[in-house]
């Protein structure tokens, strides 16, 4: 029993504090239960709050309606990512000798600006136009920070918040600031569009045009015009529809075990002046070696995350309001984010997984000096404590579409036609009761999940 | 053996206490300072609104219309709008602003149009329901000689670790019959953030 007891505890390592179940969450979800999934994640709420797990909160919330508990998720969400720029000397040392599910999770830089533009959504479902304002600042402000941070800063979704933002700034009149985040989601679009294949969308430059004009910018007119043409004219007495539609999921990072051989003639642990980070990058190359069992001394067990690109069946949206048919344009891959910014940590997570593997190695290797039964004791527990950290937020979308239509001013009924990936439609619903009102822009977004 | 169990069960304790509850409670005079996270918080709300009220009943406007018109003027307090970065709850800055003008003692603040519309409601249902001796007479308010609006703005600078809030509070008083500006007051606030890099 005493042998069985350091593998006990370290039991709450490998499931976290993390109390909750995806799978039940995307259950209720692709049933169309948002108000379940919610309760279900709010019941297994981690008991110091935690991220993911705010996130996927704070969207389920956002989904079933519940706007204010889905601000306070979000609001949470940023709040604990600040606190974690402080790292835990305690939390990284032990990372290194358990996994990296011990670190503490601070969410990716899209998935934290993705996160204000549905806490933005939030408040404009409650009318409150400048609380969703604040968040556009908020959002601007975290750019700003990351392009500050990093030279080579990837720009994976700040095209899409600098688009949503002026969008926003348009709606609520002010038309200065939406200038300018029309400028910034134009240059944005095009700093990512090599690794995301998302080109800077018709309508900003028709924006840029009409703005510009609006606010008497001569120079920036004339050269927005040159760049991008006229844009349709604004019709009398209408007003516009922008609708986001969101379809399927964003890939899940799941684990994959890997084995690396450490040969009898290798000198790691033996001389002192080894170096573990040059001994690892040896490892890397021998992923997967077939090795004769003479030669075999130890064979190291990783785990590693990986992920892989899963489309929706649902892949673009037709909105049709009386004859009027308007195709939804793709504003945000969400995959590709997901998958480059893997791919750009990919090295350093094998490096430390490689790293953390070869301090168990020698932590077993001192034990088994000392007494063979403890050297098994400590094998095992490394064997056991071995997992890929594969935190991510899963409830997000897999693509976000945007349609853009002027509609006439009254109350209009919306057939939504989603796509699948040979053009055809491959579902339909309708949502009615859509007020639209003259000179001014009435928001709304969608989300399936086939 | 033992030292090497000792070892394992140190690590699953440290991880074990790190899942359990942590809440503390403390009491404190609702007038103390804390600033926990650099935000907007209570004590910019209350400092901002006093001294600038403060600033405002010093002001020549006051003593004008008090030669002018004999009396204490009425002041309604309009909006203000949050154009900063922070959820700043409004409301609590107006209330604090409120606050401030009736205890100088120099104003008559009136109602803002939300309670305004509920009492005028209150008053309908009297005329209805009260008994007749009991009711309130319609027509009799006090009409605001001033209303004060105004906006409050942030500049976020921020690198690294160290981050520079800056908050800068205007507030405008205009008379409602001329539209005269006769009073702008503006507030600043700079605070910096620091985070460490590293902890224990």
């Amino acid at each position: 029993m005493t042998k069985l007891l350091p593998f006990l505890l370290f039991v709450p390592i490998l499931f976290g504090c993390a109390a909750y179940n995806f799978e039940k969450v995307e259950m209720n979800l692709n049933a169309g239960k948002s108000q379940e999934a919610y309760q279900y994640l709010k019941k297994n709420e981690p008991k110091k709050p935690d991220i993911p797990h705010k996130f996927e909160l704070g969207l389920i919330a956002h989904y079933a309606d519940l706007f204010p508990e889905s601000s306070k998720a979000f609001e949470q969400a940023e709040m604990i990512a600040e606190d974690r720029f402080t790292k835990s000397i305690t939390k990284e040392g032990l990372s290194l000798f358990t996994s990296d599910k011990l670190r503490p999770y601070t969410g990716s830089k899209y998935e934290r600006l993705i996160a204000h533009y549905y806490h933005a959504l939030n408040y404009i479902y409650q009318d409150k136009i400048d609380d969703a304002l604040v968040e556009c600042r908020r959002a601007t402000n975290l750019i700003n920070y990351f392009k500050g941070s990093s030279d080579d800063y990837d720009f994976f979704g700040t095209g899409f918040i600098a688009y949503f933002c002026a969008i926003l700034f348009e709606t609520a009149g002010e038309v200065n600031d939406a200038f300018i985040s029309y400028r910034q989601a134009e240059q944005y679009y095009k700093n990512a569009a090599e690794r995301t294949s998302i080109s800077v969308p018709e309508d900003i430059g028709h924006s840029l045009v009409r703005i510009s004009r609006r606010l008497s910018f001569t120079d920036e007119y004339e050269h927005y015009k040159r760049v991008y043409g006229e844009p349709p004219a604004q019709e009398e007495n209408h007003g516009e529809l922008i609708l986001f539609y969101e379809t399927g999921y964003v890939p899940k990072k799941k684990q994959q075990s890997l084995t690396f051989p450490i040969l009898k003639t290798d000198k790691f642990g033996e001389d002192d002046d080894e170096e573990t980070i040059t001994f690892a990058r040896t490892l890397r190359t021998r992923e997967g070696m077939v090795v004769e069992e003479v030669k075999l001394e130890y064979l190291l067990r990783i785990a590693v995350p990986t992920i892989r690109s899963k489309r929706p069946y649902l892949q673009g949206i037709q909105v049709s309001v009386g004859n009027k048919t308007t195709d939804g344009v793709l504003v945000e891959d969400i995959e590709r984010n997901a998958i480059e910014t893997f791919n750009d940590n990919r090295p350093i997570i094998l490096l430390r997984t490689l790293i953390r593997g070869l301090l168990k190695y020698l932590t077993f290797k001192q034990a088994d000096k000392k007494n063979p039964i403890v050297g098994s004791i400590v094998n095992l527990a490394g064997a056991i404590t071995e997992s890929a950290d594969t935190r991510s937020w899963q409830s997000l979308p897999n693509q976000i579409y945007m349609v853009r239509v002027q509609l006439p001013e009254g109350t209009h009924r919306l057939r939504l036609s989603f796509l699948n990936p040979d053009g055809h439609i491959g579902n339909n619903r309708s949502v009615s009761g859509v007020v639209i009102k003259a000179n001014q822009i009435t928001l709304l977004n969608f989300r399936t999940y086939e | 053996m033992k030292k090497v169990l000792s070892c394992l069960m140190l690590i699953g304790i440290i991880v074990v206490s790190g899942c359990g509850p942590t809440t503390q409670v403390t009491r404190l005079d609702s007038d103390t300072t804390v600033d926990l996270s650099g935000k907007w918080n209570d004590t910019d709300s209350r400092m901002v609104a006093d001294q600038m009220i403060d600033d405002c009943l010093t002001h020549i406007w006051i003593n004008n219309h008090n030669q002018e018109k004999g009396a204490k003027p009425a002041v309604i307090v309009g909006f203000v709008r949050n154009k900063s970065n922070e959820h700043i709850a409004t409301q609590t800055f107006i209330s604090d602003i409120e606050r401030a003008f009736i205890n100088s003692g120099k104003v008559r603040p009136v109602e803002g149009k939300d309670v305004r519309d509920e009492i005028r409601a209150e008053r309908a249902d009297q005329s209805e329901n009260a008994a007749i001796e009991t009711i309130k007479r319609m027509g009799r308010e006090l009409g605001a000689d001033y209303m004060l609006y105004g906006q409050i703005n942030t500049i976020e600078d921020r690198e690294g670790g160290r981050q520079i809030m800056f908050y800068q509070t205007d507030l405008t008083l205009s008379n409602i019959e001329s539209l005269e500006k006769v009073w702008i007051g503006t507030k600043k606030i700079k605070k910096f953030i620091g985070r460490k890099k590293l902890k224990l």
